[in-house]
């Protein structure tokens, strides 16, 4: 009976991991997903029945990281009546930013600010909310702060997207050495065929486009799958250190 | 004024604008003072912070030390307000017109440390958190857009400053949003280091030093935190803030760091 969250369920490598997940999750389990187009989610939700179509419970929850004051609600119906004794929150939802423009040209405060709160603030408000629901330590818990590489890596154009993430990563690291009894994982998917992919792609920067070209002609572009695949592997094998930053590759 | 090699009259020489926000105490006064003997002829020191009785007096212990050379200009603000923006930033960047200046610095001293009561956890509002990021991350990249805009243009030097942590890279407890808000910022300005080689980007760990910061820091109520601290200062680790701001300074003059690099006064890394 595993409780598992997924943000960002619509597409691209969150519908990857539910897919994944719904052979894995046991009976008496519930994957909840969240996502800004219900129509994704929606589809989402045929491919998991798809997969097994007795065993778990899916539940739909709409709703945009971006607005603070939809949280209370939002992350009421993510929570509703939970069962379970192991609860599993995925961080997986994210966005870009403004790839056209240089780290010093983003002059626009109140566009800063809602980006930082939707990739930043909305993750750890969600994760103070999965650790108040699950409080206690009869359930087994897991937070997975789906990462990028760029956390770590500069990329140009990307100064938004890399500063969120090199938060988040620090973020988690402070709560794995608070939370012995809870699992912490910032997991750095890798480059995969999604429409973040195709964003970044086209973002006009010479350097980065380049860059993916070499990616691609090298065979580095995963499919969503197999990046999900291989979290699942880490996630199951629980060989990683709380706090731990790990690359697909 | 005496030139103690290349790099002094490059970095500070005669007509320097250089902004300090945080300006009003702890390290900020210190950078502040410090810059005073150092900034050229025809240079201006424009100091941000919440209290202008703070920043009065740092003003006044910087025209103590060279009482006519530096015009010292002082703007009351809070970081955490974007609306007043706007307003701030024209106060810090008046009268700065092409030709005015030959360099231009910045430094992002200012910040706030959040609710230290708190674990990672226990971070619920996403008022306050947001209000968190606006301060020390929103506030940091708007203002160095204008300095950028203002300041821009090949014969201007330009210098930016990150006042950063040990913490951007060293987990500790109680300090989910610092060090989380200190590591978005190094890697910020490693990007902008990136796409900006013709500015001088420096972030820097100035280590644990006598300011109200480490007070608030100390009575956190964790005692691992509480514990490393007093260790430190047992060691004598805990820096005065005038040291820290020299050793900052000395970086900046010597001029040999890679642009984006994030370095540390006791030298213990530089990432």
């Amino acid at each position: 009976a595993t409780f598992c969250a997924v943000t960002g369920g619509s597409r691209g490598l969150g519908r990857s991991i539910a897919v994944q997940l719904a052979g894995r999750l046991g009976e008496g389990s519930r994957l909840v997903l969240t996502g800004r187009s219900l129509q994704g989610l929606q589809e989402t939700k045929r491919l998991v029945e798809e997969k097994c179509p007795n065993q778990l419970e899916v539940r739909l929850v709409t709703g945009d990281m971006q607005d603070p004051t939809a949280y209370p609600t939002l992350f009421s119906e993510i929570f509703a009546n939970t069962p379970g004794n192991n609860a599993m929150m995925i961080h997986n939802a994210g966005t870009l930013g403004d790839l056209s423009k240089k780290a010093a040209e983003h002059s626009d405060p109140q566009i800063l600010n809602k980006y930082y709160a939707t990739n930043l603030t909305s993750a750890i408000a969600l994760t103070a909310k999965f650790m108040e629901v699950f409080s206690g330590t009869s359930v087994r818990r897991t937070v997975v702060n789906i990462s990028s590489g760029t956390a770590i890596e500069p990329l140009e154009h990307h100064s938004l997207y890399c500063s969120g993430k090199a938060a988040r990563n620090m973020f988690f690291k402070v709560m794995a050495e608070e939370e012995p009894d809870v699992r912490v994982l910032s997991y750095s998917p890798g480059p995969m065929v999604t429409d973040m992919y195709y964003t970044i792609k086209s973002c006009g920067v010479k350097k980065v486009e380049d860059g993916c070209r070499v990616m691609e002609s090298q065979g580095l572009i995963q499919n969503p799958d197999d990046s999900a695949k291989h979290l699942l592997i880490l996630l199951e094998e629980d060989k990683f250190k709380s706090g731990a930053f790990l690359d697909v590759f | 004024m005496a030139s103690a090699g290349l790099g002094l009259s490059a970095v500070f020489g005669p007509a320097t604008f250089c902004a300090v926000t945080g300006g009003s105490r702890g390290l900020g006064r210190s950078i502040a003072v410090l810059l005073a003997e150092r900034l050229g002829e025809g240079s201006r020191l424009v100091l941000t912070g919440r209290s202008l009785q703070g920043l009065q007096e740092t003003k006044r212990q910087v025209e103590e030390k060279c009482p006519n050379q530096l015009e010292v200009k002082l703007v009351t603000a809070d970081m955490g307000d974007s609306t007043a923006y706007p307003a701030l930033f024209y106060d810090i960047f008046a009268d700065t017109g092409p030709g005015a200046f030959q360099n231009a610095l910045i430094i992002h001293n200012a910040a706030s440390l959040g609710d230290m009561g708190k674990k990672a956890a226990e971070h619920f509002d996403p008022e306050i958190l947001n209000k968190y990021y606006a301060t020390n991350l929103t506030s940091v990249i708007a203002l160095t857009a204008k300095f950028m805009e203002v300041f821009s243009g090949s014969n201007v030097r330009r210098t930016v400053v990150n006042i950063s942590s040990a913490v951007a890279v060293e987990p500790l407890r109680h300090h989910a949003l610092y060090s989380s808000g200190k590591a978005a910022r190094n890697m910020f300005f490693k990007v902008m280091a990136e796409e900006e080689p013709d500015v001088r980007v420096l972030s820097y760990s100035p280590g644990p030093m006598a300011t109200d910061m480490l007070q608030t820091v100390r009575s956190c109520g964790d005692k691992k935190v509480e514990d490393r601290f007093n260790a430190m200062e047992s060691k004598g680790l805990i820096l005065s803030p005038d040291a820290s701001a020299k050793h900052m300074c000395t970086l900046l003059e010597e001029d040999k760091f890679k642009s984006g690099a994030f370095l540390d006064v006791f030298g213990r890394f530089s990432l």
